[in-house]
């Protein structure tokens, strides 16, 4: 398996997978990125195997009165991934507010 | 609705995706969408969420492709179209046309009807009228006192405030104009919101009887008469010959409820005297208080007009009598365009459909030409996605020159409109093209575009290549499928152009049916103008009787002109002042009219006769009905009729006003009807006064119209006309010079408008239909030019194949009709307000649209019919 190409979109995608998101509409809420990206991507990302998809229960959608909906998960090597992502995340998060970089982004929001 | 064209846009979508994971990704993103629509998101997010499916879709199918092949396969079907410019230039007007003509449309619709007015929050302003129903006056005016009542007892409303309209002269340049004005107050510009572009509006002080003469101008006549110039606010002009200081410019198009004023002056009520309630010319706009909803402020404005009697102890305003009324201030001003404005959107989109049912059709046809080219590229080794590219490549750009040009078309059109249109259509001016409506009727026409542009493919996928090379490809036939789907769109386009053609018919008949209606008096040969008399020249009635007097008398003395006369209102289109009139000894019952009188017209002696009205009982005025005559009138049929039914009105007496110290007036005579509240209207009552008598009773005409009646072009003589005024009062604004015939062509204005769009749309309909139907005939033709030629070799007349090929496509063009029938007679009830003396299922359109489209289908299907009668034979054998 080539290794996961891990874009900001990805990144967001498999942390929202982490953290509880199941479906396409929850995913794109939670990330807040469009559709026409959330979806390649997670098409991506079960072609190489870091997430699995499946329909849920017909029972369930239509007590709910509603279609019944494709839910993602996260497979082993894509919580594998998903850490490596939270990671880069974090190293991101950190570069932004307390390095140099960080101060640059202060300064000029301040300007 | 949202949810069927998105569902419907997912299918096709989805066409996108590999096939073997279309159902799963379709289904998904209906969930998804269902999800979307149930987090109770708006029409925008669910358009976004579509529009990135889409996007998805295609990052689906085109995955790996490189830039490079793409600007190869652009290249490539550019030339393709090159190579065929008919096909290409027939396909790419049809959708520019068809793009073109609705976003032009949609942009006036939404500009006028749909976007909010241009106020700050304006959803919350509403307009407060008056009624009298037992008389039958709506939207009529609130009196001061009223006003001031409403204002300070209903807490629904912030802020209320009030204007009127008028007509103002303003010494501009060197020659003062004539321009509509308003009075209005401070509360008003509070209650809009908007911020002066320079200067200010008037303050509270300001804005009291006796105050300072101030103005503010509007954006137009600023720049028009003081070429923009920022130094305006402080200097002086002349307002109805009153030196007036100018405070204030407004922004461009600032308007109050389409009143077109150019000047706004301070209203200047006396909050102190609350006693004439019965002096009704104020207009009132209020603002919702925070919190307060419409139905709220109803139901509040009811509770006041019920209380009124108790609160204040006079029973003026009262639920029967006297009511008040109040509507939203955006549905005010568009509300009376809106359904003929609808009426074209509809029409418009017909057109567009049935323009992408040709394209269709065109690219069906052209995908069975190019069977055997992908047949072969196939064998070639080209994979199934190369081929999907090229197709779909050459959709793309067939669509986007079809957009491009449609672009172009659009801006034209909302041009001519603009131009076109008549001054009565409201916000017109302030019409852009609408950037979301291009995009949405470009997806249309691309979606079309692409969709059919992909038919050719359908035989590689179907693995059918072995076959069509064994037929040798020197011909193909469709199968039954497509022969139907082809027939479906030709029904299709039939139907929808009968469905305008029909409705365009009524249109016209409605509009001839006005053309008809006798105004009353003979405008050919008249010439007219208005002149206002201000009370700084003209201050007695002696003053400005003089003057009409020796204007008239020049005018007299030109050469051809055989009469001439002076008169307060201008027909046909006067507003209707309902004035109170005491009729003697009338008896008053619960079927009896109001004691009141439509019209006033104070003329001189010889207006009638200069108008060419009808004298139907007794006598015209002479000259002798002066100041010191008996007081007479005239008065018009429908009033004799009204009030003195089978009874001789000549010498019945009645006087303006009720009661009053003013003698009865005698009438001596009775005119035929005159069309003052437009053409579509109802003439009403009428009362004529001499005009001395008038003036020498209190009557004021300061504003005073001019007819001349001439033997020659009634045009030629307004030179003069304008000479003879101002050789006697230069400082004149003369307003309205023109033929009597413009007047009227004013009055039908918008009727015109409307027709003229109307019959634009289905001419363009028929236009395609016609273009479809004879490129499916066409096509038809040469599809069974071998069963013809058969036919023909064995023995068949050339007339006999002509029949046949005829009554094939008068078949589909038949059905077409009947559907067409079944859906105007369904759908003209819509065009009902805007038809005059028409009924909506007018037999004769109902007969002369189908009438037109068979001879359009006729013409249509000719040219195939006869070109099969000439197949060779021999050569179609030949080629077997």
């Amino acid at each position: 398996m080539s290794p996961i190409r891990l874009t900001h979109a990805t990144a967001l995608i498999l942390q929202a997978l982490s953290s509880g998101s199941r479906h396409g509409f929850q995913i794109m809420e939670v990330t807040g990125l469009p559709s026409g990206t959330v979806y390649p991507v997670l098409r991506r990302l079960e072609r190489e195997e870091a997430v699995a998809s499946e329909w849920e229960d017909a029972a369930e959608a239509s007590a709910a009165g509603r279609r019944q909906r494709r839910v993602y998960g996260l497979t082993e090597s894509g919580q594998l991934v998903a850490a490596r992502a939270r990671e880069r995340l974090a190293n991101t998060q950190r570069v932004l507010s307390d390095g140099e970089l960080g101060q640059l982004g202060t300064s000029e929001a301040g300007s | 609705m949202i949810l069927g064209l998105l569902s419907a846009w997912l299918h096709v979508v989805s066409l996108l995706v590999p096939s073997g994971e279309r159902a799963r990704w379709r289904d998904e993103w209906h969930a998804d969408i269902g999800d979307v629509e149930a987090s109770g998101a708006g029409t925008r997010e669910l358009i976004g969420l579509a529009l990135g499916i889409g996007s998805a879709a295609a990052t689906f199918r085109f995955e790996g492709w490189t830039m490079d092949g793409w600007m190869k396969e652009v290249v490539h079907a550019v030339r393709g179209l090159f190579r065929r410019p008919g096909f290409a230039l027939v396909a790419i007007s049809t959708l520019g046309l068809g793009i073109g003509a609705n976003t032009a449309i949609f942009s006036v619709v939404n500009g006028v009807v749909l976007q909010p007015l241009q106020y700050p929050e304006s959803e919350g302003l509403v307009l407060i009228t008056s009624s009298f129903p037992t008389m039958g006056f709506t939207d009529f005016w609130v009196s001061p006192p009223e006003y001031m009542q409403v204002s300070e007892n209903i807490r629904s409303f912030s802020q209320v405030g009030a204007f009127n309209t008028f007509q103002a002269s303003v010494g501009a340049d060197d020659q003062p104009v004539r321009i509509d004005a308003a009075a209005v107050n401070w509360q008003l510009f509070e209650v809009l919101g908007v911020t002066p572009l320079l200067g200010r509006y008037f303050t509270e002080a300001e804005d009291q009887p006796g105050g300072p003469n101030v103005v503010v101008l509007s954006h137009e006549l600023w720049q028009r008469s003081f070429g923009g110039d920022t130094g305006i606010i402080g200097r002086t002009i002349e307002v109805n010959g009153q030196t007036t200081d100018v405070i204030g410019v407004m922004p461009e198009h600032f308007d109050i409820d389409e009143s077109q004023a150019e000047i706004w002056l301070p209203l200047q009520l006396d909050w102190t005297n609350r006693a004439n309630f019965g002096s009704h010319f104020l207009f009132l706009v209020g603002r919702l208080a925070p919190g307060a909803t419409l139905a709220g402020a109803e139901t509040e404005l009811q509770q006041f007009v019920n209380g009124f009697q108790e609160m204040i102890g006079d029973g003026h305003i009262a639920p029967d009598t006297h009511p008040l009324h109040m509507v939203q201030l955006q549905e005010e001003v568009v509300g009376e365009i809106r359904p003929a404005l609808m009426v074209l959107l509809g029409a418009v989109g017909f057109v567009l459909l049935i323009a992408c049912a040709n394209v269709a059709n065109l690219l069906l046809a052209r995908a069975q030409d190019r069977h055997k080219e992908v047949s072969v590229r196939a064998a070639m080794g080209a994979g199934h996605g190369r081929l999907l590219r090229q197709f779909l490549t050459e959709g793309v750009v067939l669509s986007l020159s079809g957009a491009v040009l449609g672009t172009l078309f659009a801006m034209g059109c909302l041009r001519l409109l603009q131009a076109a249109s008549p001054g009565d259509i409201p916000r017109l001016s302030e019409v852009s093209l609408d950037g979301t409506v291009l995009l949405f009727t470009t997806l249309i026409a691309v979606g079309t575009g692409v969709f059919f542009g992909l038919a050719p493919t359908r035989h590689v996928a179907t693995d059918n290549l072995a076959r069509s090379l064994r037929d040798g490809g020197t011909r193909s036939t469709s199968s039954a499928g497509q022969r139907r789907l082809r027939s479906l769109l030709v029904v299709s386009e039939t139907a929808l152009a009968l469905i305008l053609a029909v409705g365009a018919g009524l249109m016209l008949r409605s509009f001839s049916q006005l053309n008809a209606v006798e105004p009353g008096f003979e405008s050919d040969g008249l010439l007219t103008f208005q002149l206002f008399l201000p009370g700084a020249s003209y201050p007695d009635s002696e003053d400005r009787l003089e003057f009409q007097e020796r204007v008239l008398e020049e005018l007299r003395s030109q050469p051809g002109v055989t009469a001439a006369a002076a008169m307060s209102g201008l027909p046909p289109m006067r507003r209707m002042v309902a004035n109170d009139t005491e009729f003697e000894n009338f008896v008053v019952t619960e079927t009896s009219p109001p004691q009141n009188v439509d019209h006033y017209q104070a003329v001189t002696h010889d207006y009638v006769e200069t108008m060419g009205i009808e004298v139907v009982e007794g006598r015209d005025f002479e000259p002798t009905d002066d100041a010191t005559g008996v007081p007479v009138a005239l008065v018009n049929r429908t009033l004799a009729e009204k009030y003195w039914p089978g009874e001789n009105p000549i010498g019945k007496r009645l006087r303006p006003g009720m009661g009053g110290p003013n003698p009865f007036l005698e009438v001596v005579g009775v005119v035929g009807d005159v069309k003052n509240s437009g053409l579509d209207v109802e003439p009403g009552t009428e009362l004529y006064f001499h005009n001395t008598q008038w003036e020498a009773r209190g009557g004021l005409s300061r504003n005073v119209n001019f007819v001349i009646r001439t033997s020659g072009d009634p045009a030629e003589l307004a030179p003069a006309a304008r000479r003879i005024v101002w050789d006697r009062d230069a400082t004149l604004p003369i307003s309205g010079l023109q033929p009597m015939n413009d007047v009227m062509g004013e009055a039908m204005a918008r009727a015109r408008f409307l027709t003229s769009l109307l019959a634009a749309f289905a001419g363009l309909a028929l236009l395609l239909a016609a273009v479809g139907t004879y490129g499916v005939m066409s096509y038809a033709v040469t599809q069974r030019a071998r069963e013809l030629g058969i036919r023909m070799a064995m023995g068949a007349e050339a007339s006999r194949v002509h029949k046949l090929v005829l009554s094939e496509g008068l078949k589909v063009a038949i059905i077409g009709l009947a559907v067409g029938i079944a859906g105007a007679w369904g759908l003209t009830g819509l065009l009902e307000s805007l038809l005059f003396e028409v009924d909506a299922r007018d037999p004769m359109s109902f007969v002369a649209g189908p009438i037109l489209l068979t001879l359009v289908a006729v013409a249509a299907c000719w040219i195939p019919a006869h070109r099969a009668t000439r197949v060779d034979p021999v050569t179609v054998l030949r080629e077997e």
